[in-house]
Parts: C-alpha cells; sequence; structure tokens
C-alpha cells in the first residue's frame, strides 16, 4: 500500500529534486571553471586543486542529471520515450521547457565527450564546445523556472537565485582579475552580467513564480479531464491506467 | 639548465622532462605539482629548471604529463 502510494510519485519527486540539485552543480562546476580558467598567471592559491573539485563536481552534476533525466522518462505520467534526452521538441509534456532542457544535455553530452577526448582534440574544438557550458547554464535555468512545477516555491526559487549568484560571483572573480589590455571584453562582460541576471529575474518573476504557470503548459485539461473520469471508477483494474491529475497536481502539490 | 644534474647520474638511467612551449597555454598546474622540476617565468608561464626527475618525483612527473591540458610535457628516458 505505502509502496504503491509512493510508487509513481516518489519518481516525480525524484525528478524535481534531482533536477534542482544537478542546476546547483552545474552553477558550481560553471562557476569554478570560469573562475579559474585564468592562464598564464602567477597565483598564491595552487590552481590545480580547483581544476580537480571543476571535474569532480562536474561528475556529480551529470550524475544527477542522469537521474533526472532517468525519472522523468520512467514516470508514466510524462509519456516520454527513450529517445526524448536526444530529441528536443515535439513532445507532448510542456514541449518549449522541456525542449530547452534536453537541448542543454545534448551540449552537456558533447561538452564531456570532448573533455575525455581532450588530447585528441585541436585546442580550438575543444574550447568552442566547452565555451557552451554558459549556454547550458542559461538554458537549464530556463527549463527549470519554465516547466515550472516547483517554479512559485520560496525554496525553488531561492535555488535559482543560489545558482544565479553562484555563477556571478564565479564570473565576477574572472572580471577583476583580467589583464588591463582585456577593457572592451571586460565592459562587455560587466554588461551581460548586469544583464543576465537581471533579465532572468524579471521574467522568473513576471511568469514562473507566479501561481497557475505551469498550467498554461501541461496536457489539454479536457481530455486529461474525461479520462480521469472515465477510469474514475475502475481505478483498481490495472496498473497501467493513466493517472489522474489529481495525483500529479501541476501546481506542485500532490492529492 | 639541466646539464649538471645529467652529470652525476651514471649508474641507470633515469628520466627527464621536457615542455613544449608553442603547445603550452600556461595553466600552471604543473608548477604546483612538480615544484622541483619546474618553476614559472616571469610572464607566468612554466619552465623547466631542472630537467632530470627523481625517483620519488616520478609518479608526480608521470601525473603531470596525463594532467597537462594541452598535453605540453614529455617525460623521457635517458639511458647512461
Amino acid at each position: 500500500m505505502m509502496f504503491s502510494v509512493l510508487g509513481t510519485q516518489i519518481l516525480w519527486y525524484v525528478t524535481r529534486s534531482s533536477g534542482l540539485l544537478a542546476l546547483l552543480m552545474l552553477s558550481a562546476t560553471v562557476a569554478l571553471g570560469v573562475s579559474s580558467a585564468q592562464k598564464a598567471k602567477i597565483r598564491e592559491v595552487p590552481r590545480v586543486y580547483f581544476a580537480d573539485l571543476h571535474r569532480s563536481l562536474a561528475l556529480f552534476a551529470l550524475v544527477l542529471l542522469s537521474v533526472h533525466i532517468f525519472t522523468a522518462i520512467v514516470d508514466p505520467f510524462t509519456h516520454l520515450g527513450w529517445t526524448t534526452a536526444f530529441d528536443p521538441f515535439k513532445r507532448s509534456y510542456r514541449p518549449l521547457y522541456l525542449g530547452l532542457g534536453i537541448t542543454a544535455f545534448d551540449i552537456v553530452v558533447a561538452i564531456v565527450a570532448t573533455s575525455l577526448l581532450r588530447k585528441h582534440l585541436s585546442n580550438r574544438l575543444w574550447k568552442a564546445i566547452h565555451l557552451g557550458s554558459y549556454l547550458v547554464w542559461f538554458l537549464a535555468m530556463v527549463h527549470g523556472l519554465g516547466t515550472g512545477t516547483d517554479s512559485h516555491f520560496r525554496f525553488a526559487l531561492f535555488v535559482y537565485g543560489l545558482s544565479l549568484g553562484i555563477v556571478a560571483v564565479g564570473l565576477w572573480i574572472r572580471i577583476l582579475s583580467a589583464k588591463p589590455k582585456a577593457l572592451v571584453l571586460r565592459f562587455v562582460a560587466y554588461a551581460l552580467i548586469a544583464l543576465a541576471p537581471f533579465t532572468l529575474v524579471l521574467w522568473g518573476l513576471s511568469g514562473p513564480a507566479k501561481a497557475g504557470w505551469s498550467k498554461r503548459f501541461s496536457l489539454p485539461q479536457t481530455t486529461i479531464r474525461t479520462k480521469s473520469t472515465q477510469v474514475h471508477g475502475s481505478s483498481n483494474s490495472s496498473s497501467l491506467a493513466p493517472p489522474t491529475t489529481e495525483i500529479y497536481s501541476d501546481d506542485g502539490t500532490s492529492q | 639548465m639541466g646539464g649538471d644534474k645529467v652529470a652525476r647520474i651514471t649508474s641507470k638511467s633515469h628520466y627527464e622532462i621536457s615542455i613544449d612551449p608553442t603547445v603550452c597555454d600556461g595553466y600552471g598546474y604543473c608548477v604546483e605539482l612538480l615544484p622541483a622540476n619546474l618553476t614559472f617565468d616571469d610572464w607566468g608561464f612554466p619552465i623547466v629548471k631542472t630537467r632530470v626527475v627523481e625517483a620519488e618525483e616520478l609518479e608526480m612527473a608521470n601525473h603531470v604529463v596525463q594532467l597537462c591540458p594541452r598535453s605540453a610535457f614529455k617525460l623521457s628516458k635517458v639511458k647512461g
């Protein structure tokens, strides 16, 4: 009984929590990578430990991301197939914001693959793909906020804010230690740093943080309603019965 | 620079580390890990100050060769 109650729901909880945790780890990885990527510079703190930490955190984020994707696909409610992980868009479940997350994952795969094969690739190719980390982080933020199951929870917003802060600090450290020659670059970076969080916060507060946001992206309400009412009378008949809207309320509240 | 040390080791073969400066980007992890052999030049790029790698540093030298993001190192066995 306990398991049947938890059985399907726990996947959904794990999907959400591992997603948030993966975002935090990704942010830490990006921040470490950005802040410690400066070269040809004599420094007091040994950088090699930061490089190790960067790699370990990246692995941790990857594990969490795998859990996030695995549970999301296995979860019967989302109706996602195994090809989902590599094929963005054309999904029935919140297609736009899920697609952004899938795109981010695909870039992650490219980044990890090129890093593992780094010795066999040209440095420019490796770096060009590694720069995609910025995009991954941004897409992950929009994917998380936009999919929106937890986006109106204060705790989730705190996690997003923390992620933003972590990456901002990493960028800040990098900019502060830039060579004086790179003034134009520094200025552009300042502008971007000011703009990106600003727009993210503005958009986040205007859309996903408000109640009812995720409803707009759920499956057509009418079809679910009729299905659930049909099933309602014979809910004990099979385990394949589609979950009702009551089980996976889009507000994140489960009942 | 490293020639004086080479002359002292006569009995067995030993290992020498060298860096390809055209490949190096100056990440500098190597200097932190292998200060006995490497140091920074005035611009923050690593240079070899002692070519001969002592036996107790050999493991770390191998690690440096593996770790270098640009694969700029060569650790070669030298006879005599």
